[in-house]
């Protein structure tokens, strides 16, 4: 894929990049391991000060930032603003807890026979990060806040359709007061993100994306013993049992399925209610679902704007044309819109069988799957049957029901009468073919380190 | 040793008493400034410390860098040198990529390696600005390395000194 800026609203190339030359990604490694060696050396309270202007950078230029992102994938303007101050919140977050969360380990030193016995954490050095357009300022922040503030430094491979957002982030940074290097943006394709893997001077790598982008970079990973993080699809369940509040429940429902267009690992895709109040939430969220304005991403009375690519798209168009020709009942949707523009309505599917491919493969789109089950242990089973475990939703006000939930929803994370998303304080990842290692939280922040055991015997 | 100093002045009136880099940017009194004389700009080098933020990243290459390559690299880096660091960012040497003879044995496609230069002048992150300038001197460099324990950090030039200076202790202009 070429590296350009396409409006997907209109289908209209804008901008076009070169990639970087093979001397030029030289210079780049050998810039980041050189800047890798001077951070380590850094304090705390200087990254975070660094860290806190580029916060307030983010804050700034949200306005601006915001509608390149809309413009480069097609977000609507207001949920890419509210992205931009996601980011900001999440790099303070970090700037205000690095040091704590990653504080020496006191260990038992007598227990051992040392004088002293503590594990510290140390940055790892350059870390590669292979990110996606789906949030393209979010997916990258919530791996560079914590990488920075750890010590590391970051090389941005991002997708080939924000190159602008890409060369921003790689500028960030460096505008923040971070030195030069911390943060580089590789243009390139993804041909060559597996020499970079490779590059000796890179330490570990991680990656926010497809399932099989995942299997390539973690294949490459573990060939050379490098760490890796991977956050892959998901086709997270929504389950609804009687006891739920029926319209807080459907409203969530919708915006859960339709945020960023529908093109959200962690978006609601399979909703699985309980039969007692199943024609009733059926109504409400088809309701909800067809009052949505689609229209241009950059006008702010949008909600759902334009998929990020034509093929995208297709992908959709091809999961929704299975199901209906195996029977499957479109209850509002489903029509592509004529015209330029790459949107899709919010569409809901029911009557689903196993042998449609919407069953079982993640649908990017606004696209929602009802599923009718008889109990709570059904629920469970069906929201299980799935090859992903990102996240998991249940609207429940029953104890038992909500323990059972929490217990056996087999996902990274269950979200109980609310709908699953991210926070900085939260881990973030999944299991399964949705992948390992956790974004976020103090596991996010000591996911790139070494922790260092120090053992000091008696004089 | 203490880390603070006291100026008493006759009478053993308390002048100042304060770190000395701190009495050195910024004298209390008149007396105090006479005190410690009209250098103490100069002093202030040996009690001001390297920092990160100091430094210069220059253009930098590796000794399979191409010579094709290393022009390319100093090209509009506002320098004609570029430092030579192997894969583990550890210092080599440096180099002129404009003085290369194209026309020799190994011609563009030849790596920097035979051209390389040794960088003698080199100073630890934890050295003073003083022991940074005095290295500079020494050598006749134009710049001096400074590294962590072999690993290069970057480089500190005139320029950078004098902002150091600038920078250090509240951060008053300082005549050098």
């Amino acid at each position: 894929m070429a590296i350009a800026t396409t409006n997907p609203a209109t289908g209209e190339i804008l901008r076009r990049f070169d990639e970087i030359s093979d001397e030029e990604l030289e210079s780049c490694l050998a810039r980041a391991v050189v800047t890798s060696q001077q951070l380590r050396l850094t304090t705390f309270e200087q990254r975070s000060a660094w860290m806190r202007r580029a916060a307030d950078l983010l804050d700034a230029e949200n306005e601006t930032v915001a509608r390149m992102m809309t413009t480069e994938m097609g977000k609507s303007v207001k949920s890419a603003r509210a992205e931009v101050t996601k980011c900001a919140r999440g790099s303070r977050y970090y700037a205000e807890h690095a040091a704590a969360l990653l504080a020496d380990e006191p260990a038992d030193a007598a227990a051992v026979g040392a004088k002293a016995a503590y594990a510290r954490y140390e940055p790892l050095g350059v870390v590669l990060a292979v990110m996606p357009w789906n949030f393209p300022l979010w997916q990258v922040v919530r791996f560079a806040a914590p990488g920075l503030m750890a010590g590391n430094v970051g090389l941005l491979k991002h997708a080939s359709n924000v190159p602008q957002t890409a060369l921003y982030l790689g500028e960030l940074f460096t505008r923040a007061g971070f030195p030069d290097g911390s943060f580089q943006a590789l243009l390139m394709g993804s041909a060559r993100v597996e020499s970079v893997i490779r590059d000796p001077r890179v330490a570990a790598v991680t990656l926010t994306g497809s399932g099989p982008a995942g299997a390539a970079v973690g294949a490459v990973a573990g060939e050379m013993i490098k760490p890796s993080v991977l956050e892959l699809g998901g086709s997270d369940a929504f389950v609804v049992m009687p006891s739920a509040d029926l319209e807080k429940a459907a409203a969530v429902a919708t915006t859960a399925r339709c945020q960023n267009n529908g093109q959200s690992c962690i978006a609601a895709k399979r909703f699985i209610v309980h039969e007692a109040v199943a024609d009733e939430f059926e109504r409400r969220f088809v309701e909800h679902m067809s009052a949505l304005t689609i229209g241009d991403p950059l006008e702010d009375a949008t909600d759902v704007g334009p998929l990020a690519t034509s093929s995208g798209r297709d992908d959709v168009e091809e999961l929704v044309a299975d199901a209906v020709a195996k029977g499957a009942k479109v209850l509002c949707g489903g029509e592509r819109w004529t015209g330029p523009g790459w949107f899709y309505p919010p569409t809901v599917v029911s009557e689903l069988t196993p042998e449609m491919r919407m069953y079982r493969e993640e649908v990017f789109g606004p696209v929602a799957g009802l599923f009718r089950v008889g109990s709570a242990e059904e629920a469970v089973a069906l929201a299980n049957d799935t090859e992903f475990g990102l996240g998991a939703n249940a609207w429940t006000n029953d104890e038992d029901e909500r323990d059972l939930f929490v217990r056996d929803l087999a996902a990274g994370a269950v979200f109980i009468n609310g709908m699953v998303t991210s926070y900085p304080e939260l881990p973030f990842g999944g299991i399964k073919t949705s992948g390992y290692g956790r974004e976020l939280s103090a596991q996010g922040i000591r996911a790139f380190c070494n922790l260092k055991t120090v053992w000091v015997g008696r004089d | 040793m203490g880390d603070r100093i006291a100026v008493l002045s006759q009478g053993g009136v308390l002048e100042q008493y304060e770190t000395p880099a701190e009495l050195l940017a910024h004298p209390a009194t008149a007396f105090v400034s006479d005190f410690i004389g009209a250098d103490r700009g100069l002093r202030r080098l040996a009690v001001t410390p390297i920092e990160v933020d100091d430094l210069y990243s220059p253009p930098m290459v590796t000794p399979q860098t191409t010579v094709a390559e290393a022009r390319n690299a100093v090209a509009g880096q506002g320098t004609s040198w570029a430092v030579v660091i192997d894969e583990a960012g550890r210092l080599l040497g440096w180099v002129e990529p404009g003085r290369m003879d194209e026309t020799g044995s190994a011609g563009p496609t030849g790596t920097v390696a035979r051209y390389m230069r040794p960088l003698d002048a080199r100073v630890p992150i934890d050295a003073s600005l003083k022991a940074a300038f005095s290295e500079m001197l020494q050598h006749d460099a134009g710049w001096v390395a400074v590294l962590d324990r072999g690993r290069f950090l970057g480089v500190l030039t005139p320029d950078a000194l004098h902002a150091a200076l600038r920078r250090s202790v509240g951060g008053d202009p300082v005549p050098v």
